[in-house]
């Protein structure tokens, strides 16, 4: 009985000593399942430790890293406010070197979001570089709700009342929240 | 002529088949068949006999005369005439028979009382006549060349008849929804056509019985045969259902089963729980009369042919079966409980004397010393109803099959096979009830009997405890009482111990990868067995109790070595070592748990450093003579030796030693209570409880316990700046040491020690047992006169103060704050509260009820045990919270324990070390704090 392992057999399979990730993990760049699970990881942790109000993002619990969720309350002061918003990562294998594919879940009326939840936001499609990491694509998109690109908008009728009607803006954002619970 | 047979033969089969209706047609007259022209004779020469019409002529009542004459005509040597004569003469008998023994169209709905055709006093003795000779042609009709069978014919119209016209009426039954009155319809339906046709034969029986008796026994089996054939054979396809649905009925309800079962049951009723079998009574009886009669009437038509015997045994099957698996399953107490016997009552009175001895009941092959109670029950239920209705059924059926008592001993035995199966397939949770489970296990042991059996029984049971227990949802705990279960039930079912030892590898391996197993099972067999009354602590979930239950226990022997007993020729109970013992066997007599349970782990090393650590410990934590840890130790130095354990030896004789060591230098330095404080003592009301000691009454007193610091564990020696009187006391002590013991010099531990500490505050007096290290920071905020302010410190001061590790401050300015003697004012500000309000006194009383239970108190002071990284853990929970608190608004609003465990294990980098246990309490704190919610075993955040 080798009794050195005990501690390797009670951790999850798959996940190595963070000693060990390390040891790995250093020396290698580019497009490494490793390191993409690793940088998640440090990102989940840095998350949990210093935790940036009123977003919040947790991987899935279907086990791989690849996948979470993550919430975002509406900012003060926005026709969002007091709501909360779902959104859906979807991290790619040589993540943080291309950008995760970010959806909302909630249905959200906004100028740079269509129907379908897709996001009109720089930072997550050409702009997009190793340095911004799920915190910031969260605070980008908060910020993003309360002021808004309307110059590319892939919402139209979204863009012009935000302009115009401020009031209709509101009611319509209204009708389009929903609490999405899914599980 | 052969030619011709062969294919008039094949023109029937043919015929039968495509249902051309030709040979029931009576042969034309008009055209006899002159067969072939012989060889001489001119062709188409018209018959030379003239008197050839005169035969023709002749009334058929006159034949007999004829036959009378035949030998006469035989001198006639035209045989050409005769031929023709004969051939013609057959050929109208033939019609004249064909013609009235064809069967009339069969009426859907026909009555039993209208008359059968052809009716019998519309016949003539022209009839018989013709019979006659179509029945003996030979005889007859010698030379007519083309004759055929009557019987056969008959045989053949029947089939066609029925085919025709029966059968279509009965497959028309199938859409009946009933199965009895489909049944009850069919047998009808059969009866008459089955008479119908015997009708028929019964003319030409009657011919033969007068005219060849004896002879119409074969033509009649032979008729009958062919008859049962074809009924069985075509018409139990669209009856067979029916057929089976009502014997099901029928054979459940003679053997006392429920009738709710799947199979046959008219209605699935949900599943009573108490299955139980109906004693004979009036109902059983109406039925077995019922289903004899049903038998009876089905074996007159001919429907018990070879279906029915495969349908009856299919039945049978299927009711021992319901017998063992639901009549047996989950009775596994070796008493009979109320209810079954309750219901036992009426029919096995008569029973009672069998009872007496039940090995007679047994099959040979399963004679065994103690026969449990379900396999008593099952034989006796096999002999008295099983058999009996197999061997009534059997005998009514005219069949060579017949119930001898070898087939009952096989049934026997086939039934104790599938209980054994049952009982293997329950084995897991048999064992879990251990020992309420006892019963079921006597049924294994009588059942399980050859070495495939045992190969059998421990495969299923691996591969249960693998599924059900091996897997990280189980606590250690729980896998640990399982084995203990494991142990006992196995060691009852099987002294050889081969079987445990067989299913026993998996878990033993399983628990190696745990790394409390070694921490749990010390602390079981260190733990309390009974409570402060003196009543007897009950298993729970997180000790395992058990484990003391049996060292105390005198009657387990343990840690006798299993070679003395090969030794012992005049062993008069000696057997050999079971065939299929692995190499390596050694036998044992006992089921030491305890000694197969630390076997388990392997190396004795880790055993011994883990329990070195326990030891240490509870050594250091509590004063008293030890008797538990001695007893273990003794025990592990049967089993370990003694060298393995010597560092333990040590510990414990440093432990005896301080307390003479003690006492002496405390007389001779004067630290015992002096004369002040026995007076103080004697006047305070509240110190007349004569566990309390006039001692550290007025002034902090000391006591200190000698260590060989080789032989101690991972002694911590954080040092922190003790307060000065303790300081002085120390002093005085170390001087009182190196008095005594010249050549050696006390290094004190501040951290290890123990503090009873007495806090008098405004409203309220505390008095804790802590660590040294939190007695000292609470010293720290001492007041020194009454009316001086409210002290306040912050961590900095504290930890520069007392140059004491801030992770130390930390926990134990949280202590102090968990017990309502501080409470923090801004952060990293701690402040004394010297009056509490309501709210708090409250939830103060709540505490102190709470630490009263025996039992909690240690929890609480092993969470702080000698590594001293509590204080880490604690901070460690924010993260852990943050990390509930992401996963259940993102992941999945509502979780289970087991669910947040394993996300945590796998998300939190440096691990999660904690047990189920501790999240448990953890998340409870939550849910008490009010920050989460727990609905139906599921968690979630509150909003």
């Amino acid at each position: 009985m080798n009794y050195d392992m005990e501690d390797t057999q009670n951790s999850a399979p798959g996940i190595l000593p963070s000693n060990q990730a390390a040891k790995l993990g250093a020396p290698r760049k580019g497009n490494d399942a490793q390191s993409t699970t690793k940088r998640l990881q440090t990102e989940l942790m840095q998350l949990m430790t210093s935790p940036a109000p009123g977003v919040s993002a947790f991987p899935n619990s279907d086990g791989g890293l690849l996948s979470w969720t993550a919430t975002i309350e509406g900012p003060e002061d926005t026709p969002y406010s007091g709501l909360t918003f779902k959104l859906s990562f979807a991290f790619p294998s040589n993540y943080p070197y291309a950008a995760p594919t970010v959806l909302f879940k909630t249905p959200i009326y906004h100028p740079n979001v269509d129907f379908s939840g897709r996001i009109c936001l720089d930072i997550l499609k050409d702009k997009w570089t190793a340095a911004y990491n799920i915190q910031t694509v969260l605070l980008s998109l908060q910020s993003l709700l309360g002021e808004p690109n309307n110059a590319s908008p892939l919402n139209g009728e979204a863009a012009e009342l935000w302009d115009k009607n401020a009031e209709e803006f509101k009611k319509k954002v209204l009708g389009r929240h929903r609490v999405v619970d899914d599980e | 002529m052969p030619g011709r047979t062969a294919s008039a033969r094949r023109q029937r089969v043919f015929d039968s088949v495509f249902g051309k209706a030709s040979i029931s047609l009576p042969t034309p007259v008009a055209t006899p068949a002159t067969g072939f022209t012989p060889s001489g004779q001119i062709f188409g020469v018209p018959p030379a006999r003239p008197n050839v019409p005169d035969g023709l002529g002749q009334s058929l009542a006159n034949v007999r005369d004829d036959a009378g004459h035949r030998s006469q005509s035989r001198e006639v040597p035209s045989f050409v005439a005769s031929h023709v004569n004969d051939q013609v003469r057959w050929d109208r008998s033939w019609h004249m028979v064909t013609h009235q023994l064809h069967l009339p169209d069969f009426p859907e709905n026909r009555g039993v009382l209208e008359p059968l055709r052809p009716e019998r006093d519309s016949i003539g003795a022209d009839f018989y006549n013709a019979l006659e000779v179509v029945l003996y042609p030979q005889q007859y009709v010698p030379l007519a060349r083309q004759t055929e069978d009557i019987v056969a014919w008959h045989t053949s119209q029947v089939r066609q008849h029925f085919l025709q016209q029966v059968f279509p009426i009965l497959s028309c039954l199938k859409s009946q929804t009933d199965p009895r009155a489909l049944l009850l319809r069919g047998v009808k339906i059969l009866e008459t056509a089955h008479r119908q046709y015997l009708h028929g034969l019964s003319f030409i029986k009657e011919q033969i019985d007068t005219s060849a008796p004896e002879t119409s026994q074969l033509v009649i089996t032979r008729f009958a045969r062919d008859l049962h054939a074809i009924i069985s054979n075509s018409s139990i396809e669209p009856l067979q259902d029916a057929l089976k649905k009502v014997l099901g009925w029928h054979v459940f309800a003679i053997l006392g089963l429920p009738k709710t079962t799947s199979l046959y049951g008219p209605y699935r009723v949900t599943e009573s729980k108490s299955h139980h079998i109906a004693a004979e009574n009036q109902e059983t009886e109406k039925s077995r009369r019922e289903l004899l009669g049903l038998v009876e009437s089905l074996n007159n038509v001919g429907l018990t042919g070879e279906k029915f015997h495969v349908a009856f045994a299919e039945i049978m099957n299927d009711a021992m079966t319901e017998y063992v698996y639901h009549g047996c399953k989950g009775i596994w107490s070796p008493v009979k409980d109320g209810l079954r016997s309750e219901f036992d009552v009426p029919g096995h009175v008569e029973h009672s004397s069998k009872k007496a001895n039940p090995s007679l009941l047994l099959p040979r092959t399963a004679h065994h010393s103690s026969p449990s109670r379900c396999v008593t029950d099952l034989c006796e239920w096999i002999e008295n109803r099983y058999a009996k209705l197999a061997v009534q059924v059997l005998s009514m059926l005219d069949t060579k099959i017949k119930v001898s008592w070898i087939d009952m001993e096989k049934f026997k035995v086939i039934s104790i096979d599938r209980l054994a199966n049952l009982r293997i397939n329950e084995l897991f949770d048999i064992v879990v009830n251990w020992p309420r489970s006892s019963g079921a296990l006597d049924d294994l042991r009588t059942a399980i009997t050859t070495a495939e059996k045992r190969l059998r029984l421990t495969d299923v049971f691996a591969h249960t405890l693998n599924n059900n227990l091996l897997h990280p949802g189980a606590s250690t705990i729980l896998i640990l009482q399982t084995y203990i279960s494991m142990i006992r039930s196995f060691h009852a079912l099987d002294h050889s111990k081969v079987l445990l030892d067989r299913v026993a590898y998996a878990l033993q391996l399983y628990l190696c990868s745990r790394e409390d197993t070694v921490r749990i099972i010390i602390t079981g067999l260190l733990s309390n067995t009974e409570d402060s009354k003196g009543n007897p602590i009950e298993p729970t979930g997180d000790k395992l109790v058990e484990l003391a239950h049996l060292l105390n226990d005198s009657s387990e022997n343990f840690g006798h070595r299993a070679n003395d007993e090969e030794l012992d020729w005049h062993d008069p109970d000696w057997i050999p070592d079971p065939v299929d013992a692995g190499p390596g066997y050694k036998r044992s007599k006992t089921a030491d748990v305890i000694g197969t349970l630390i076997g388990v782990l392997g190396s004795p090393e880790v055993f011994i450093k883990e329990f070195q650590n326990i030891i240490g410990e509870n050594f250091l934590k509590h004063d008293g003579t030890f008797e538990k840890e001695i007893k273990v130790l003794e025990l592990l130095k049967t089993r370990f030796g003694e060298a393995p354990l010597q560092a333990c030896e040590v510990m414990l004789k440093d432990i005896q030693d301080s307390g003479r060591v003690n006492g002496v230098v405390r007389r001779n330095q004067n630290l015992d209570p002096s004369e002040e404080e026995l007076n103080a003592a004697r006047t305070n009301p509240d110190m007349l409880d004569e566990n309390m000691s006039p001692e550290g009454l007025l002034k902090p007193s000391l006591h200190a316990k000698i260590l060989s610091r080789l032989y101690w564990p991972q002694l911590q020696d954080e040092n922190y700046r003790v307060p000065d009187t303790i300081t002085e006391l120390q002093r005085r002590y170390e001087e009182g040491f190196e008095s005594l013991k010249a050549s050696r010099k006390l290094t004190w531990l501040h951290t290890l020690g123990q503090a009873t500490v007495e806090l008098e505050l405004d409203d309220r007096n505390v008095t804790e047992e802590v660590h040294t290290w939190q007695a000292t920071v609470i010293w720290a905020f001492r007041n020194d006169g009454p009316g001086s302010k409210i002290a306040e410190r912050t961590v900095q001061d504290l930890v520069q103060n007392l140059e004491m590790d801030e992770v130390l401050v930390r926990s134990a300015l949280r202590f102090w704050v968990k017990k309502l003697v501080l409470h923090e004012v801004a952060p990293n500000r701690f402040a004394v509260m010297e009056t509490l309000n309501q709210e708090d006194r409250a939830r103060s009383k709540a505490q102190s009820t709470a630490s009263s239970v025996p039992g909690a108190n240690d929890e609480s002071v092993d969470d702080t045990g000698m590594g001293a990284n509590d204080g880490i853990g604690e901070e460690k929970l924010g993260i852990y919270w943050n990390f509930i608190q992401g996963m259940l608004t993102n992941s999945s609003p509502t979780m289970a324990l087991q669910q947040i465990a394993m996300m945590l294990k796998m998300l939190i980098s440096e691990g999660f070390p904690h047990s189920n246990e501790e999240l448990q309490e953890f998340l409870g704190r939550k849910v008490a704090g009010g920050s989460l919610e727990l609905v139906g075993g599921r968690y979630r955040l509150k909003r």
